[in-house]
């Protein structure tokens, strides 16, 4: 008996050792790494974006994410700042003493990461190459069309000061700049990779890069402002909805944007986040391939603007956060947004009518692509369109790509392209040049529709006034509503959670910088 | 003697007892598989809504609400009648797939145990070769290059699963080459195909018949992994993979978004698995399952 009490309190003993080095120990070393752990470690912060970041190089561009990591890391002329004011960057003043004159005064001792000093020259050599069709030409797309176009040349009058001459009178050129970092170009023609590396001269420096899974970024002791709050920051890529959702569940990341609307009310009861919306410079539109039949027939680009409740779509799918659009893909955040435009009306008779009197009164196949996962409940709005559409007898075959599919199909022939695709595209700028563009008939979507919309294009680029280019705007939003170019749908709610120990705001162009980010106080 | 006795009674016992285990397994499984596979069958019939009708005032609705069982989903359409239908993808694609991989194993595993030389040589190579690439994979790469559709999914999961089909038959088939009714067969001038059809087919079929099952349940997996990335059939055409993909996002809102057609899928496989250990069983084949297979 004493031998069996014996074993037992042995195996007792052994047992609540055991427990201590296996439970106990692993336990309260893990409580206490939770308790610094987590996304929201001090000084350091983690944001989720939507969209692989593919490459560094400002001369390519991808997303408005890609756009927020390489202004962190490159200085531009001017930068739109969280208020969506443009403010000085590397040049501290510019004026504009002519139409197509602009003059901008270099901040003095500013450098890159290696101590090379950003002059006046190095402003004319990276704009010499914006401007240089044939070195941007695998990477750029129709990104510097607008540079190459109508910048007719750069001088370096001093170490400080360089002038632009314009083809055409430019009001927003400043504006636009602030998208157009400079970089290093003797760094580059060392061998080094502007796509995949970066001598920086922004507040943060590159860490490491993995376009598909992580970019980690520390702050650059060479930068000649203030120190950001965060040294250490990581843009995680989490491309579905899903991953994103668990993502702020777990508080893995401070920041994660563009979740699907529907799943916000899943981390509206967690009292760690801030959760919501902002309008977005970004308007979803079904983009017709009017190359091809029966696209070319405006009855049935407005039987189809007729055939989509965008109402019940705004109303449930995106939880209300935003209402269809004014039949135009303008909206609030641009300076010509157009009032007097209404939308279209949800008229199942009406559309049925005009694709009768389009030559389709039993309806037609086409086919759709959208990028999936890239933007708010795209994943879903597509199959409620598509489900509309089928009510009038248009039978739509949906195609999922991924974004970088999406995009080379944007830019490639039309004939290669879909019957439509949905896409919620913004200019850079939130300016409406930089929107409008997109639809003159040199892109591939839109092939000759509308001669006018081009001539009044062009008219709109050499406009001198601001009453003269408002005047504009104005008419060919209305022609782009009258001629039913696009399918209109509705702006694009930019969805966030936000830990509550990160101060951030979220600006309507999308733009999310570590910079702009401080601990809450 | 009595100790013979006994161990022989005990034997006996046990065989009698396995066997009788083994029966219950096998209609546990069939009524698993009959429950998932009859009504996704008769999905048209009993299905109360269509599938792909939407309601957008009635999104992610609880069970049992507004006439819906199982509730509603994102696009308010019911749960209930996509999840009969999102059955039928995996269903169709898999049956096809697993049919013509047999027709391919079993032709060219015939094929190349009965001649052998180098003809047995080069497709078990290439065989080799295809079990070297994880079906999976093989699909994803297929998938991206030629796009999704039924077509190119029941050729998919045909590709990775014919090899398993091929080397068991073959196994079968070198060692049916060396039976005496054979030899006299070919020594009778009896034509090969004939051979093949009144000699080998009898024998190879309980294996392929197990083999059948065993590829359905790694093919329905694989649909139902595609689905669930994206890949599978158009994204409104209900799948049980895509549902359980698009229904995660709303665990905390609407649970069975993603666990009703999650556990169609799971008695689905439960089924076919049991189903196939119990044919393995009755065949006695598990032996030459693991060498073949």
């Amino acid at each position: 008996m004493a031998y069996v009490l014996e074993v037992n309190s042995s195996r007792n003993r052994k047992s609540w050792k055991d427990f201590i080095s296996l439970v106990a120990i692993p336990a309260v070393v893990a409580l206490c790494l939770g308790s610094t752990g987590g996304a929201a470690q001090a000084n350091e912060l983690t944001i989720g974006v939507p969209n692989a970041i593919p490459c560094l190089d400002p001369a390519c561009n991808n997303s408005q994410y890609e756009r927020s990591v390489k202004s962190q890391l490159h200085l531009a002329l001017t930068s739109v700042n969280q208020d969506e004011q443009l403010v000085p960057q590397l040049a501290t003043s510019w004026e504009n003493p002519a139409p197509t004159e602009w003059v901008f005064t270099l901040r003095d001792g500013v450098t890159f990461e290696n101590g090379t000093p950003i002059t006046a020259e190095t402003v004319k050599a990276n704009f010499d190459r914006y401007r240089d069709r044939s070195a941007t030409a695998k990477i750029a797309g129709s990104w510097l069309a607008d540079i190459q176009s109508s910048v007719a040349s750069i001088e370096a009058i001093d170490d400080s000061t360089v002038k632009f001459t314009l083809t055409r009178p430019w009001t927003e050129f400043a504006a636009r700049l602030a998208s157009l970092p400079i970089i290093d170009l003797t760094w580059v023609a060392e061998g080094n990779d502007a796509t995949k590396g970066a001598n920086a001269s922004g507040p943060y420096r590159l860490v490491s890069f993995d376009p598909t899974s992580a970019i980690v970024l520390e702050a650059n002791p060479a930068y000649y402002g203030e120190p950001p709050a965060y040294s250490k920051v990581t843009y995680r890529v989490l491309t579905s909805p899903a991953a994103r959702l668990t993502a702020a569940q777990a508080h893995e990341v401070d920041v994660v944007l563009a979740l699907d609307p529907q799943d916000l009310a899943a981390l509206k009861g967690d009292s760690a986040l801030k959760v919501g919306a902002v309008e977005s410079s970004r308007n979803y539109f079904i983009w017709y391939n009017t190359s091809r039949p029966p696209f070319d027939n405006q009855d049935i680009r407005l039987a189809l603007n007729y055939a989509v409740n965008k109402a019940a779509i705004t109303g449930s799918l995106m939880d209300g956060m935003t209402s269809p659009s004014k039949g135009q893909v303008l909206n609030e955040p641009y300076p010509g947004f157009n009032t007097d435009l209404k939308p279209f009306s949800f008229d199942k008779a009406k559309a049925k009518e005009l694709l009768a009197s389009g030559g389709q009164p039993n309806g037609f196949k086409m086919t759709l692509s959208y990028p999936s996962g890239a933007y708010p409940g795209i994943d879903l709005i597509v199959q409620a369109v598509a489900a509309q559409l089928g009510d009038v007898g248009v039978n739509v075959d949906l195609q999922p790509m991924t974004l970088a599919n999406w995009v080379s199909m944007l830019q490639g022939d039309a004939s290669k392209a879909t019957d439509a695709t949905v896409a919620a595209l913004a200019p850079a700028d939130t300016q409406d040049v930089g929107m409008l563009k997109f639809f003159a008939s040199s892109y591939t979507m839109n092939k000759s529709i509308d001669p006018k919309y081009d001539e009044l294009f062009a008219a709109l680029l050499k406009a001198e006034t601001q009453e003269e280019h408002a005047k504009i705007v104005k008419e060919l939003t209305q022609r782009q509503h009258d001629n039913a170019q696009l399918l209109f749908l509705f702006p694009t709610p930019l969805t966030y959670a936000i830990n509550k120990s990160v101060d951030m705001k979220i600006p309507s162009n999308g733009m999310i910088r570590a910079y702009d980010a401080s601990p809450a106080k | 003697m009595s100790t013979l006795f006994n161990k022989t009674f005990a034997l006996r016992r046990r065989q009698k007892r396995n066997r009788y285990r083994s029966g219950v397994q096998g209609i546990v499984g069939l009524a698993l598989m009959g429950m998932v596979i009859i009504p996704v069958i008769f999905a048209p019939l009993i299905a109360p809504y269509s599938p792909t009708a939407l309601n957008l005032s009635n999104v992610l609705a609880g069970p049992m609400t507004g006439g819906h069982i199982l509730g509603t989903d994102q696009l308010g359409r019911d749960l209930l009648s996509r999840v009969l239908y999102g059955g039928r993808v995996p269903l169709i694609v898999v049956t096809a797939a697993v049919l013509l991989a047999s027709i391919v194993g079993v032709v060219l595993g015939m094929t190349a145990g009965y001649l052998g030389g180098w003809i047995d040589q080069a497709v078990s190579r290439f065989a080799d070769i295809q079990l070297s690439i994880p079906s999976l994979l093989l699909a994803l790469v297929m998938l991206a290059f030629a796009g999704s559709s039924l077509t190119t999914l029941i050729l998919v999961i045909a590709l990775g699963s014919w090899p398993a089909q091929f080397r068991i038959v073959r196994a079968q088939s070198i060692s049916l080459r060396k039976m005496p009714f054979v030899e006299a067969a070919v020594v009778g001038c009896v034509p090969a195909h004939a051979i093949l059809r009144r000699h080998f087919l009898p024998n190879v079929m309980p294996m392929v018949v197990v083999t059948a099952t065993l590829s359905l349940s790694a093919g329905l997996l694989i649909v139902a992994s595609l689905g669930f990335l994206g890949l599978g059939i158009r994204p409104d055409t209900p799948d049980w993979g895509a549902m359980i993909a698009i229904g995660q996002t709303q665990l905390g809102r609407s649970w069975l978004l993603a666990v009703a057609p999650g556990v169609a899928l799971l008695l689905l496989l439960l089924g076919v698995q049991l189903v196939g250990d119990w044919l393995a069983d009755r065949f006695s084949v598990q032996g030459l399952l693991a060498r073949g297979g």
